[in-house]
């Protein structure tokens, strides 16, 4: 008999910094969405999307399965699992508050106006009274850590800033935002690849 | 080839970008529920998102017409 192989393996960390792009375009089945070399979003196929700009102290992901375990009176450990329900959510605080763009995505029923005018021009979000909740995709992308140009890439196909709009202004501290993107299910999309994907560019990196 | 790029190789795709404004309900409808992205008509009608074209790309402009004789 034969040891086994430990896996300590620096490549298969991630280390910041990440961005957060909201507004991506929607990969196909068994598909990905396209990066331009730098890692960012191809701009010819991600034509409205916006970056979130810096957050205050970097991004969460976070996939959380609530799991229901049966048990029965005659033995004392659960003989049967099944998944419930799964929530997957993206979360941070944003800095860049003044932002009109960002800002209509975040309050969620808000709307953005514009008037281009030079000198009566202004940007303006108005909220109240809609009922309707605007989604989008929204992408984490994030540098890999192995030295190649190459990315990693947190995606959810559908969700809302469950986290409204909120920030303090204050002399002492620069004014910041919470943001929570929940992933939403796109039922007509297979099982499995419902709420999103979480892959990386290359080959595996697994010993 | 997956089944969708099968199936966009016999389709005549539009041009970039994918997006709702580009394409219209009916036309982004179509690819959306056809090339395996969702289908729209179970969504809600504030849910186009732009289709990443990146699979099907390459049959942009190519598609595959019967031959016709002169």
């Amino acid at each position: 008999m034969a040891a086994t192989a430990k896996n300590y393996n620096a490549n298969q960390i991630i280390l910041g910094p990440c961005d957060v792009w909201v507004n991506t375009a929607l990969p196909a089945a068994s598909s990905r969405i396209t990066l331009a070399a730098d890692g960012t979003p191809d701009d010819v196929t991600n034509t409205a999307v916006i970056h979130l700009g810096m957050t205050e102290a970097g991004v969460t992901f976070e996939y959380t399965p609530e799991v229901q375990d049966f048990t029965s009176d005659e033995l004392t450990a659960p003989h049967l699992s099944r998944l419930i329900s799964e929530s997957a959510r993206i979360t941070g605080n944003f800095l860049q508050v003044f932002n009109w763009n960002l800002l209509e995505k975040m309050t969620v029923g808000g709307k953005k106006n514009v008037d281009t005018n030079t000198s009566t021009g202004y940007e303006e979000l108005t909220f109240g009274g809609l009922s309707d909740i605007t989604t989008f995709p929204v992408a984490l992308i994030g540098k890999d850590i192995s030295g190649t140009a190459q990315y990693w890439v947190i995606h959810l196909y559908k969700t809302y800033n469950k986290a409204g709009f909120s920030f303090t202004v204050t002399r002492r501290d620069q004014s910041k935002a919470p943001f929570e993107f929940m992933g939403l299910a796109i039922t007509s999309r297979a099982a499995g690849d419902q709420i999103g994907n979480f892959w990386h560019q290359g080959a595996a990196n697994t010993a | 080839m997956t089944v969708y790029q099968e199936k966009a190789s016999k389709m005549a795709l539009p041009p970039l970008p994918w997006t709702h404004e580009a394409l219209g309900e009916e036309l982004y409808c179509q690819l959306a529920t056809q090339l395996g992205y969702f289908n729209p008509k179970a969504e809600r009608k504030d849910y186009r998102p732009t289709l990443d074209p990146s699979p099907f790309v390459q049959f942009i402009g190519k598609v595959n017409k019967p031959t016709t004789k002169e």
